[in-house]
């Protein structure tokens, strides 16, 4: 009985000595800078002195209330449509496209292709776009072919457009994932399901409508899941085109947090942001994630 | 240390060896005295070794500090310096890091000398200015910019940052094509500054080539600042001098200027788009007239060999008027707290403040503060190293050498970009940028008082 009674304890811890490695690992990487994040916001403190100065919750009001840092929330939030919004729906319309050609050559030149953004850095994507933006780049090259001349301009040094500019180029890298994505899961749409449509009159549209869309909830869970998570959290693309300028046009939480802890030498800001950002990021995300699993228990 | 785990490690092979040995029989005396003495001979030879000392360097000023270092190396064999090089983009936040370990560097060009010094991390150097004469090798103007108070105001208290006066200058490049085209001269006061930016403009050449991604207009904003507040006005309040302060009538008259030469579009279109690299692509290129910016832009070839362009100085507000420019001094280092080897690191201070390391610097481009060249009235037909010389000395006799505005503070550095494309853009006015600039620092100095 004792044996016995000892070899369940054993097997009760047992499991937690296999994850232990893993729970360190993250108690020191994940846990800790966390839980130091949170206590660095409640002090001015400039990441050097031995000595910090307990301010309570005043960096989380300058978070909530200096026009810059505000501002780069907005921007933060201005980002989904171009991370989020625009390549769902990309990437639904070249999934609904290619569902027809998912097999053979042509399909996977063509599923390459549009993954193809997606596998450089966004650092290397943030340079790329500056060359093309630039005054003799690409887009005002194009602009001039086509007699389109006089709209010709700096792109991210213009107040107006600078931020859509930098946006364009999450669209960009985000559309190939969200692509990809869309695509296994219109492979893994019963065809049946079409056909009856068909059979019942049902045109393109409506078969994308009552059909593909339908099927592919789980999917666009994920993309959007993903990309707002990018969008609210971005930094490599925006800090290599415009570091936040013109002016704080672009400016996002991720470039702010950098610059307050890593220029300004004002830690406790850096991290109340850092917070308010990751908070944020929780109330846009957690929301969504409850909306797709409704619809998958319904379904 | 690089040359302690050289020198330690013998040493304790030594003891160990000896300790065993005092433990055998009296006939392995000798023994034992034999191995002792090898030891010995062979831990006294690895002592004898160069100390190494470690100097702080960006990658962009490597091939300055290594010369530097080359010519130290070869002027004594007793210490050695050996670079240790960061990114330039990670040096203002490396270096903190690393300046709170022993392991971190001895000698270092501080990046924030105030917030440095107030953070305990730079050894105070007055010990060796009198070791050394540094006061009466230098006059106390050249000393002060590292002298910083226990009130965090440079120029008074202690000295943490000392060496010699050689460098680059800041003032006005000029495309020599143009400049004859137009047949223009060297402007003597801002306002014939002015007319030949907008002589250029009404022939169909931008006036300034500039970069504002990175707000490098703030080259020109800060040597107008010196103009209309004179040098000493606008360095005082950059050493946070108590009662300066930059929200005055004559930095809004100089930020006003400014805006009134964006307003006019003497600058190229893109300059909020691009940052200084673009920047000399398009003067080398030849589409523009001018640009302001440092000696520094004469390094590493930036411009095409069959490009010729000249400097002269910023133009003084009045006839005659002292000439300004931002210098900045090469030669100039701190000596790290945590240095184990402090004396040693002085001494290449202390070397830094000859001749033989002014012509290391002036050898790789920058100009230089030792009269190696004769002071001549600014001319368009001078070679561009003559002229960059002349102008540095200009600056040096008119006592007009600026510091830059953004030096103030790291608030300030941050402003700096942001504000100057607002300005750029119209869409805020030289007074509203210059309080912005006042009042940040301002809120800096309560917050952490």
């Amino acid at each position: 009985m004792a044996g016995r009674s000892r070899r369940r304890r054993w097997h009760r811890y047992a499991g937690w000595l296999f994850a232990l490695p893993a729970l360190l690992f993250y108690g020191v990487f994940e846990l800790h800078p966390i839980i130091s994040a949170v206590n660095y916001s409640f002090y001015k403190w400039d990441g050097i002195a031995a000595t910090k100065k307990w301010v309570g919750f005043a960096n989380y009001v300058a978070a909530l209330t200096q026009p810059q840092q505000l501002s780069s929330l907005w921007h933060a939030i201005v980002f989904i449509f171009f991370f989020t919004v625009l390549p769902v729906s990309f990437g639904l319309v070249v999934a609904a496209s290619l569902r027809t050609v998912k097999a053979g050559a042509y399909g996977t030149v063509a599923r390459t292709l549009v993954f193809l953004p997606q596998i450089l850095p966004g650092a290397a994507a943030g340079v790329a776009w500056n060359w093309m933006y630039s005054k003799d780049g690409f887009v005002n090259t194009v602009l001039h072919w086509v007699g389109l001349g006089s709209l010709a301009r700096g792109w991210v040094g213009s107040f107006t457009f600078a931020l859509p500019a930098v946006g364009f180029v999450g669209t960009w890298l985000s559309t190939g994932l969200c692509s990809v994505l869309l695509m296994a899961g219109v492979g893994n749409i019963d065809p049946v399901l079409y056909e009856a449509a068909r059979v019942d009159g049902a045109g393109a549209w409506h078969q994308f409508r009552r059909v593909t869309l339908p099927g592919l909830r789980q999917q666009i869970g994920v993309c959007v899941t993903i990309t707002v998570i990018a969008a609210l959290s971005s930094f490599d693309v925006v800090f290599l085109m415009t570091q936040g300028g013109p002016g704080y046009s672009t400016m996002v939480p991720g470039v702010e947090v950098y610059n307050l802890a890593f220029n300004d030498y004002q830690i406790g800001s850096a991290c109340a942001l850092a917070v308010v950002l990751a908070l944020l990021v929780i109330a846009v995300v957690a929301p969504l994630q409850r909306f797709f699993r409704a619809d998958d228990s319904e379904h | 240390m690089l040359h302690d785990h050289g020198a330690r490690l013998p040493r304790t092979s030594t003891a160990r060896r000896s300790r065993v040995l005092s433990t055998t029989a009296a006939t392995l005396l000798s023994a034992s005295v034999a191995l002792a003495g090898i030891a010995s001979t062979s831990t006294a030879a690895q002592a004898s070794g160069p100390v190494v000392i470690k100097l702080f360097s960006g990658s962009g000023t490597v091939s300055l500090n290594q010369a530097l270092a080359d010519g130290f190396n070869k002027s004594q064999h007793a210490v050695k310096v050996v670079l240790m090089t960061v990114p330039d983009a990670d040096y203002n936040t490396a270096l903190p890091r690393d300046l709170r370990t022993s392991a971190g560097p001895d000698v270092f060009a501080p990046s924030a000398l105030v917030q440095e010094v107030t953070d305990g991390e730079v050894l105070n150097l007055d010990k060796y200015a009198s070791r050394y004469g540094w006061a009466k090798k230098f006059s106390a103007q050249a000393l002060a910019p590292g002298r910083v108070s226990s009130k965090g105001v440079i120029g008074r208290g202690p000295l943490y940052e000392a060496g010699g006066q050689a460098g680059v200058v800041t003032g006005i490049f000029y495309n020599r094509a143009l400049m004859a085209k137009l047949q223009l001269h060297v402007p003597k006061t801002v306002s014939q500054f002015a007319a030949e930016l907008a002589t250029a403009k009404a022939h169909g050449v931008t006036p300034i080539i500039a970069s504002n991604e990175d707000g490098l207009t703030g080259h020109l904003f800060d040597m107008l600042l010196g103009d209309y507040m004179g040098a000493q006005g606008i360095d005082d309040v950059i050493d946070n001098v108590p009662g300066s302060n930059l929200d005055n009538p004559d930095a809004v008259a100089a930020a006003n200027k400014l805006a009134s030469w964006m307003s006019s579009g003497y600058f190229n279109s893109d300059a909020n788009a691009i940052q200084q690299t673009q920047s000399y692509q398009e003067f080398g290129a030849g589409d523009g007239l001018f640009m302001v910016s440092g000696s520094w832009i004469e390094f590493g070839g930036n411009f095409p060999k069959s490009f010729s362009y000249g400097m002269m100085p910023f133009p003084p507000l009045t006839p005659g008027g002292p000439y300004v420019g931002m210098e900045s001094n090469d030669l100039a280092f701190s000596i790290s707290a945590k240095s184990t080897h402090q004396d040693q690191a002085a001494q290449f201070v202390n070397w830094l403040s000859t001749p033989a390391a002014a012509r290391v610097v002036v050898g790789v481009g920058g100009g230089n503060a030792y009269g190696l060249a004769r002071i001549v009235p600014p001319a368009l037909n001078q070679s561009l190293k003559a002229q960059t010389e002349n102008v540095y000395q200009l600056v040096q006799r008119d006592n007009g050498v600026l510091n830059w505005l953004q030096n103030q503070g790291p608030i300030v550095n941050s402003d700096f970009p942001p504000q100057l494309q607002l300005l750029m853009a119209g869409k805020t006015t030289g007074a509203a940028m210059v309080q912005k600039f006042a009042a940040d620092v301002t809120a800096d100095r309560q917050a952490t008082a």
